[in-house]
């Protein structure tokens, strides 16, 4: 069964929603470079709003425009890769606890602590009571996220799925992390973005999913081996793959910035600007490595 | 459909460390729940389901050398997993299977608030911040034992081990991999149980569910982890399955962060579509470990639910071992999964703790005779979790 990319959409450090960082980006400022907010009163009444933290607000509303620009207005899988989850609530809970004691806690921001509030939000949202999931696993949470999505598809149980990646970062967990070396010199951002993956090619679908591979601490010939084989199974020879330049020059780093890789990839396929087939590695830190085939519709 | 086969198990909680005293305390009806030892907290008086060890006695039986940070949830993440890969034939200096995937949500979270202010303020602790991770905490697992080639890690809450089973499941069933190691590990920690109390569904009293006066539910820690193996694989090595993982469903009830909707809506349909997954009917089913927490909304909910996908008077033999493990969060999918194979195994029906009084929302008793009517071949476990991400697995004799 094919997989589609039907729409995509981010919020980020460049312009939220739309495609201007192609024409016209916005340069990042290090170390730290929080997103540019979207106007989420399109998205949200202010009493939901008011309720929610800003990972969530951008999740949704990236969620909305997939929803709105591919008509599916019930996807049949919603799942999430983030590498920190909600950080600022959980944060702000820890804090609370450590400096006032344990006596007067209040459950708010415990309840958008956990990392499957956002995927849980957008269901909410959407009211939408398909398969639902959330992967957390470091540099290649939202590469998880997308295999999953990619296996239901192959396994004929889904026909649509929602893949988010997000991630939030709060000035003093980024000091701290900087304090463990963590950024050595990377400008840290943050990531929402959404996909609306389907198996029907439309005219407005972006790019095609063929392959999601996870490789843990893999040699080269292990790397290697595995392009050699997804280019065998899908019959095209492994010269045909093109990588494309990396866009963190304009995203930033975060846990799951590699969803901008493949936002920016399916906007450079979809209007021509990169050869038929894509091959896009993320290699976080020696440890974890992924590996995504992509073609032209 | 691609059968997968239960080769291997491994599970560490307050009933102790291993197959052996876990099925002891299931049949003599021992439960894990008393006093806290070992966390530090201001609501002592709350009962929890610890672990009888302290991090470093783990770090010991675990036979992790003292150095680098390792998380208690890891440690018992190590010693579930060796017991499963043991019991799967596998051993020292043998390969890996290729995938391990693991369902957490405190991640390094005891070490985390016991530093953070250190984080900002000393510096002295700055070891532990990058521990933090839940991805860390599989890395740390797996790297004790030598080299996965797929590492991965779930996170939808109570549900996360359960989820972490089907990713492994999907990916022997897509062909990506012939035998995967899946479960969950956490551990207790400040963070949780504040988080818990602040909600108001923490018993002051070892938990109650399915009964009329339930309060809340206990928390527990622990881990387990299965060896999930094509039918290929099995036959290859020459090994004795366990079981089968027959079926599963996920679905989200999409109702609220925190409490489930009144009749279950998430939970009528993961119970459906691992029904539909193993091609089971209702019937077919001789036992469900319930998610059952023992809180009013949970076991009400579930309890609907229940009726609604097998019939008011014809729900099979239910029961919650929550009042022996406590709730182990994030790793509860794949301890009450080892629980449910346990009663598969050797044709009992653990019993519910603490069970008087009948709530009158139910057609159905919780199971108080440990004495199943017919022998046990198909069970079904659920696990629920905040944000409504409800999952079902289903375990079928061979």
């Amino acid at each position: 069964m094919p997989v589609y990319i039907q729409s995509a959409a981010q919020i980020s450090v460049q312009n939220p929603l739309c495609d201007d960082w192609l024409t016209d980006p916005v340069a990042l400022q290090a170390p730290l470079q929080r997103i540019r907010e979207a106007d989420y009163r399109r998205y949200l009444d202010p009493i939901a709003s008011r309720r929610m933290g800003k990972i969530l607000k951008r999740a949704i509303a990236t969620a909305v425009t997939v929803v709105e620009d591919s008509g599916i207005e019930q996807p049949e899988a919603i799942i999430v890769g983030t590498g920190l989850g909600c950080i600022e609530s959980t944060e702000k809970f820890l804090l609370a606890m450590l400096r006032e004691g344990e006596a007067l806690l209040s459950p708010a921001n415990f309840i958008n602590s956990t990392h499957n509030t956002i995927s849980s939000h957008i269901a909410i949202h959407l009211k939408c009571n398909a398969y639902n999931s959330t992967y957390v696993h470091l540099g290649i949470s939202f590469e998880s996220a997308l295999l999953d999505a990619f296996m239901q598809f192959q396994l004929g149980r889904i026909r649509s799925a929602l893949v988010g990646a997000h991630d939030e970062m709060v000035p003093l967990y980024f000091s701290i992390m900087e304090k463990a070396g963590f950024w050595e010199g990377k400008t840290a951002t943050e990531t929402a973005v959404s996909f609306m993956l389907s198996d029907t090619l439309t005219e407005r679908a972006m790019a095609e999913i063929r392959e999601v591979i996870l490789l843990h601490r893999p040699s080269e010939e292990r790397v290697r081996q595995a392009i050699e084989q997804t280019s065998l199974r899908l019959g095209i020879p492994v010269e045909k793959w093109v990588i494309p330049p990396t866009v963190k020059p304009l995203f930033g780093e975060s846990f799951t910035n590699h969803a901008y890789e493949v936002y920016a990839a399916a906007v450079k396929l979809q209007r021509g600007l990169l050869n038929e087939h894509v091959l896009l590695i993320n290699n976080y830190r020696g440890m974890e490595t992924s590996l995504i085939f992509l073609s032209k519709c | 459909m691609t059968k997968i086969y239960v080769t291997g198990y491994g599970i560490v909680s307050a009933l102790g460390i291993g197959i052996t005293p876990t099925l002891e305390a299931l049949k003599t009806q021992r439960s894990g729940i008393g006093p806290l030892r070992w966390l530090n907290t201001l609501h002592s008086h709350l009962p929890c389901a610890e672990v009888g060890y302290s991090t470093e006695q783990l770090r010991e039986i675990a036979g992790v050398p003292k150095g680098p940070v390792t998380t208690r949830t890891a440690l018992m993440g190590i010693i579930a997993l060796e017991e499963a890969l043991r019991a799967s034939g596998w051993s020292k200096g043998n390969p890996l299977p290729p995938v391990l995937i693991s369902g957490t949500t405190v991640g390094g979270m005891e070490n985390t608030e016991a530093f953070f202010l250190d984080f900002i303020e000393n510096d002295s602790k700055n070891e532990y911040i990058l521990a933090h991770d839940c991805g860390v905490c599989t890395q740390m697992i797996a790297s004790h034992f030598g080299k996965f080639d797929t590492l991965s890690t779930l996170s939808t809450a109570c549900s996360s081990a359960a989820n972490a089973m089907i990713m492994a499941a999907d990916m022997i069933r897509t062909g990506r991999t012939d035998i995967a190691v899946a479960g969950g590990s956490e551990c207790l920690s400040k963070f949780h149980l504040n988080g818990f109390h602040t909600l108001k569904i923490l018993d002051k009293d070892p938990c109650r569910p399915f009964d009329a006066t339930r309060a809340g539910l206990n928390l527990g820690e622990g881990a387990a982890y299965l060896v999930l193996e094509s039918e290929a694989s099995v036959k290859a090595r020459g090994v004795t399955p366990i079981c089968l993982l027959s079926g599963y469903g996920n679905a989200c009830d999409a109702y609220h962060q925190t409490a489930s909707s009144p009749e279950g809506i998430g939970a009528v349909l993961s119970m459906e579509k691992a029904l539909k997954d193993a091609g089971l009917r209702p019937r077919d089913i001789d036992y469900i470990n319930a998610h059952g927490t023992g809180t009013p909304n949970n076991d009400e909910s579930e309890g609907l639910a229940l009726m609604k996908v097998f019939g008011a008077d014809n729900v099979p033999p239910v029961s919650s071992t929550k009042s022996y493990t406590g709730h182990t969060t994030s790793a509860a999918g794949s301890v009450e999964s080892v629980i449910s194979i346990l009663a598969l195994q050797h044709n009992f029906l653990p019993v519910n703790l603490h069970f008087k009084y009948p709530m009158k929302e139910l057609s159905f008793l919780p199971v108080t005779n440990d004495k199943p009517i017919r022998p046990l071949k198909h069970v079904m476990t659920n696990s629920f979790g905040f944000g409504g991400n409800d999952t079902t697995t289903l375990f079928s004799k061979i």
